[in-house]
């Protein structure tokens, strides 16, 4: 039973929310009991998953509301099964990394679980009601999270970046209702909807106007240019776990519904629209890196790398081959973890120790915490696409894939890992290394790395380490579910 | 159909009424001398009462089966009896909002006009005939003006009165002329009998006569329901009303007049729907008929009615204008086909009224406290009432929309009920897309409100207490509508089967 | 009768324009109370004699009197209650406007039936019987109804005296 999870974060947070306020560690250790039972039960399902028999496992199918023909249907496949292994992890290291917070503790862990919970439930949904009633669940915490507890215009960038949200899932809200009257069977089954999809139920001229809608409904929460800018504001206004899951998993949430809903029932749709959707992926990638290199603030690097690497998602995505879309789902999870991690360094272990994140004032911090110094390098290095970690096998698949369809974008997309490094060297350079003796004093009293900041980075960096070194890992479980859907492609339009 | 049996089935407004006069008399005769809160609440145990007789006689009602009294003027079947215990819900919690501070030294008035307003209200739903349904929007509105004029010592109370008065005598005018009209066009006041006459006379539906009627008598319901262009009286009744008062006319009179409403639209005149289509791609269709009027009113309303809110700093106003902004989307599910239609309706304003009362039960329990019913009064009350403010989230995120809470569905039901229609064409697409984005707008406001409630710093001050009175309904109320949020099902059933039952 | 039709609709409307346009209260009242006779005309014309005597007595008689006392009991200046509120009429107006262009619309597009003339007998018999037996629920609300204005009424009115 997969589903525990959902069900195992909502009575986390039911069970802190019922319990004294006064009482802040018992409070976090129930959360992060809550979230490590929820991993090992992701954990145990991923090694229960029968790879040879592929498609949807550990489901389950309830009547709901006939009246829309919604159920209760949940499931995995390889697609989905990563991020929700990705949402375990994130979600343990997340309140580890939260240890620190003293306002309002109850509310903090009880709106982070239902998050979780939320966003668990978009992972495993086989129906669109469901999936956006998961979808919109998640949102609103997301509010409160990061107006309460976040930094620099939080007001701000939380209200923008619930705005963009629900613009995007009002589109989405649309062409659900639209693909539920004009396929005529009056679902919302997933699973349905796709046999019917291949059955043709979709005319072309409806996927052609559907899938954009659906497409980018979902994208803006996956950081498509131009409608990302919701994202590094409202990055750098979260509270370090905050920044974690939104990078780490709920920016997943959009690449994973627009793979979910849009391509996989309307590829008719994608079919036609590949280019320009390849043409705006490419472009996050290259303007994310570009904007990355000159932002002065240290956070605000991390969120713009954030566009760029959900470029290459998107980029992937719409590639329509087995390699590229593999590619795109394991970036997804190398993204969630190394993304998570860089969020973590910087708003945790800097900016909660110096209380600035400008580069200009930071610098020589390599003295103070080597610690936070080589997780940053690792870390950065490694989204970059550093050979042995999890960035290096995904990207290298993207770029495969991209290059079979789209050449020159390829060679574009190339220059932006390239970028990467650059910035990721430039951002270094600059909070780290610089040795002037002026620094050496300043930080010298800086509180030391505590235990639960330890134990959550080793685990993020063995996670990429482990996918970097033995990616079959991943890859095997993904391309189960890749190949037998991109080869039904092909057999539907006859290539 | 002789005068006993009609009595019986008149019981319980009959047991209504009598509450109300023995409230008027024992105010007068026996408690003159006591003081105003401890006669507050013997009233409104008197109330509770009579409601809860009433009650008990609708319920036994249930098993009778259904009557039809004189061509529609009293139709006693499952759907009607629900809603009259709906109706009395909604009043009874109405009651335990005003139990703890008298909205007035008028304490038997009040109640005795609350259950006036009840009676108009059961009356209304009860109904299929034109007259009847005239009568019992008077009966209602007048006691309604009246109760929002009832804090005399407030300037503010009496501007709201006298503006809700005004309109509302402008548009009976309307509605008594429309219904007129249609009397004349089709020789009936009952609407099956009305719905009858389409069958024979093809031309029927595009009698000038009966539209000009059908005009009319929208621009009547319209003021009831509070919709663009004719909603000018709510943000000041709202607002000048005391907040019991207020969730009273928001909920109450909200559900008696869209249920009215829409019998008198899809029982009735249903063939004069005419069309106002725009299908793909592009093609704009629109044919003279009530639908035409819904369509650009529900248009309005939510455009109107969202962006007014954004800009309102008392809670009472914005809560008026997203009422009508949530008025606006009802209307959508009006072009649905007519069961699925109906159901959407009937779902969503039970959900509504049931939410918006919670919502200006929190104002009730918190106004006086925190010094006023302004948005910024109430910053940070976290920390003073806890508990209130997760039921005033629960409320609000339900009124935006967010699941898993029943207003959700609602809305969801709402819009797929108005695709419904037309469905390969999705000719009513242009509509439900309004709604849907102003939908996301009307988040934005929702969002602010709960911004000053809970992200705000804590407010000074020890904590709030909250009379039990107040804090025992809205609780029941936050659990009903989470409840059936994540199982809307129980809800439809019971509709769709007290439907299959007229 | 078609010319008598004519002739009393047309002095009401016309009256009736003039109790808006008229700025002494008490003219208005009186020019109303003319309305009233010209419509209990066009009851008589539809042979609605007892309609026609009960418009006279209640309206132009009773309502019509009571109207007339309140406005000499309040002693209102003419001057101070007839403000011109340009905005207000132009909005009304249009409004009003509106409602033509919908009329017109409505009319334009469709024919007029020919209706059969309606046949009933509007004596005070058969009235009082339909009271009591098909209407009576109507008209008892109407008389609850009464109550609620009745309280209403006399609550607001009332000096608050502390």
């Amino acid at each position: 039973m997969l589903t525990l999870t959902i069900w195992i974060s909502f009575l986390g947070a039911a069970a802190i929310a019922l319990m004294p306020a006064q009482n802040k560690h018992a409070i976090r250790w129930t959360a992060l009991g809550t979230a490590s039972l929820a991993l090992l039960v992701a954990i145990v399902h991923y090694f229960k998953y029968d790879i040879p028999k592929a498609g949807f496992q550990f489901g389950f199918d309830a009547p709901w509301i006939p009246q829309i023909g919604a159920g209760f249907h949940f499931g995995v496949d390889g697609f989905s099964l990563p991020l929700v292994l990705l949402t375990g992890i994130i979600a343990v290291t997340g309140i580890l990394y939260s240890w620190n917070i003293e306002d309002r503790v109850k509310e903090f862990f009880t709106l982070f679980l239902v998050l979780i919970g939320g966003v668990y439930g978009v992972f495993q949904a086989l129906d669109i009601f469901l999936i956006f009633l998961f979808y919109e669940i998640a949102i609103i915490p997301k509010y409160f999270i990061i107006a309460i507890w976040g930094s620099t215009r939080k007001e701000y960038g939380a209200m923008k970046l619930v705005l963009y949200s629900l613009v995007g899932s009002s589109m989405v809200f649309i062409g659900m209702l639209a693909m539920f009257f004009v396929s005529g069977a009056k679902t919302f089954d997933i699973v349905q909807l796709r046999q019917m999809s291949e059955a043709g139920v979709f005319p072309a001229y409806f996927q052609l106007w559907a899938f954009p809608l659906i497409f980018v409904g979902f994208g803006i929460l996956g950081g498509l240019v131009p409608f990302h800018t919701w994202a590094p504001t409202g990055h750098v206004a979260a509270p370090t776990a905050a920044s974690m899951l939104l990078a780490g998993v709920v920016m997943k949430l959009g690449t994973y519904g627009a793979l979910r809903v849009g391509i996989y029932l309307m590829p008719d749709g994608l079919a036609a629209w590949k280019w320009p959707v390849a043409l705006l992926a490419v472009i996050g990638i290259v303007y994310g890196a570009l904007i990355a290199f000159v932002q002065k603030d240290f956070k605000f690097v991390i969120g713009y790398s954030s566009v760029s690497h959900m470029g290459f998602v998107l980029l992937g995505l719409v590639t329509l081959n087995v390699i590229g879309l593999s590619g795109a789902i394991l970036q997804m999870f190398s993204h969630g973890i190394l993304s998570g991690l860089l969020f973590a360094v910087v708003g945790r272990l800097v900016y909660d120790r110096t209380h600035t994140r400008q580069l200009a004032d930071l610098g020589g911090l390599y003295k103070a915490i080597p610690f936070a110094a080589v997780v940053f390098f690792i870390a950065g290095f490694a989204s970059a696409g550093l050979p042995g970690f999890s960035g290096f096998v995904a990207e290298l698949q993207i770029l495969i894939g991209s290059w079979k369809a789209f050449p020159a974008f390829a060679v574009v997309a190339g220059f932006g890992i390239v970028m990467t490094f650059v910035y990721i060297l430039r951002a270094m350079h600059a909070a780290f290394i610089g040795d002037s003796e002026q620094d050496a004093e300043k930080w010298k009293k800086l509180p030391p790395i505590t235990w639960p900041e330890k134990v959550a980075s080793i685990l993020l960096i063995g996670c990429s380490l482990v996918v970097g070194i033995y990616p079959g890992i991943m890859t095997d479980l993904i391309d189960s579910a890749a190949v037998p859907f991109i080869q039904n492609l092909f057999i539907q339009s006859g290539h | 159909m002789n005068y006993t049996s009609l009595f019986g089935y008149l019981l319980g407004e009959v047991v209504l009424t009598a509450a109300a006069f023995v409230i008027l008399i024992a105010d007068v005769m026996c408690h003159r001398k006591d003081d105003v809160g401890a006669r507050n609440q013997r009233m409104a145990w008197w109330t509770l009462t009579g409601l809860f007789l009433a009650a008990v006689v609708y319920a036994i009602q249930f098993a009778q089966g259904n009557a039809n009294f004189a061509d529609g003027t009293l139709v006693i079947n499952p759907l009607n009896l629900f809603f009259k215990e709906v109706i009395l819900v909604i009043t009874a919690i109405t009651v335990f909002f005003s139990m703890e501070e008298p909205v007035s030294k008028h304490v038997g008035e009040y109640y005795a006009m609350i259950l006036f307003a009840a009676i108009g209200m059961a009356f209304l739903v009860t109904s299929e005939n034109l007259l009847m349904i005239f009568v019992s929007i008077e009966l209602l509105s007048l006691s309604l003006y009246a109760l929002v004029g009832f804090q005399k010592q407030i300037l503010r109370s009496a501007e709201g009165a006298m503006k809700y008065f005004a309109f509302g005598a402008v548009s009976a005018a309307f509605l008594l002329f429309g219904l007129s009209y249609i009397y004349g066009a089709t020789n009936s006041l009952s609407l099956p009998a009305i719905a009858e006459t389409f069958k024979g006379d093809p031309l029927m539906a595009r009698s000038p006569v009966l539209l000009i009627g059908i005009l009319f008598t929208l621009v009547g319901f319209g003021f009831k329901i509070a919709v663009v262009p004719f909603h000018l009286w709510a943000p000041d009744a709202y607002e000048g009303a005391a907040a019991p008062v207020a969730g009273f006319v928001a909920s109450g009179s909200k559900v008696a007049s869209f249920v009215a409403l829409t019998k008198f639209l899809l029982l009735g005149v249903a063939p004069a729907a005419g069309a106002a289509t725009i299908s793909f791609p592009f093609t704009p269709h629109f044919t003279p008929g009530w639908a035409p009027v819904i369509a650009l009113m529900a248009f309005i309303s939510m455009v109107w009615g969202n962006l007014a809110a954004i800009t309102q700093t008392n809670l009472k106003r914005l809560l008026a204008y997203s009422s009508v902004a949530h008025a606006g989307y009802i209307l959508v599910a009006l072009f649905g086909a007519k069961a699925w239609g109906q159901t959407a309706i009937y779902f969503y304003i039970i959900v509504y009224a049931l939410t918006n009362l919670g919502a200006f039960g929190v104002v009730t329990a918190l106004a006086n406290k925190v010094g006023g019913d302004d948005i910024r009064c109430f910053a940070g009350v976290w920390r003073r009432a806890p508990g209130l403010t997760v039921l005033m989230m629960i409320f609000m995120l339900s009124l935006a929309g967010i699941p898993p809470l029943a207003g959700f569905f609602g809305k969801f039901y709402l819009f797929a009920a108005g695709l419904a229609a037309d469905q390969m064409q999705l000719g009513y697409l242009w509509l439900v897309i309004t709604a849907i984005l102003m939908s996301a707008v009307s988040f934005y406001y929702y969002l602010q409100v709960l911004r000053v409630f809970y992200v705000n710093p804590a407010s000074r001050g020890g904590p709030i207490s909250i009379c039990p009175c107040q804090r025992w309904p809205m609780t029941v109320i936050a659990l009903i509508i989470f409840l059936i949020g994540w199982y809307p099902t129980a809800l439809l059933d019971w509709i769709q089967g007290f439907l299959q039952r007229v | 009768m078609n010319l008598l039709f004519y002739i009393f609709s047309g002095l009401m409307l016309l009256c009736a324009a003039l109790v808006v346009a008229n700025r002494h209260p008490v003219t208005s009242a009186m020019l109303l109370i003319l309305v009233f006779f010209f419509m209990a005309g066009l009851f008589v014309l539809l042979e609605a004699f007892f309609l026609a005597v009960i418009q006279v007595l209640v309206y132009a008689g009773a309502v019509m009197v009571l109207f007339l006392f309140v406005m000499m009991l309040l002693d209102i200046r003419s001057s101070q209650i007839r403000r011109q509120n340009a905005p207000a009429m132009l909005a009304g107006l249009s409004v009003g406007f509106a409602f033509w262009v919908e009329f017109w619309l409505i009319l334009r597009h469709s024919a007029l039936p020919v209706g059969a003339p309606m046949n009933f007998d509007a004596g005070i018999r058969p009235i009082g019987k339909l009271l009591f037996s098909e209407f009576v629920l109507p008209f008892e609300i109407t008389s609850l109804l009464l109550l609620a204005a009745l309280v209403g009424v006399v609550l607001l009115s009332q000096k608050e005296t502390r």
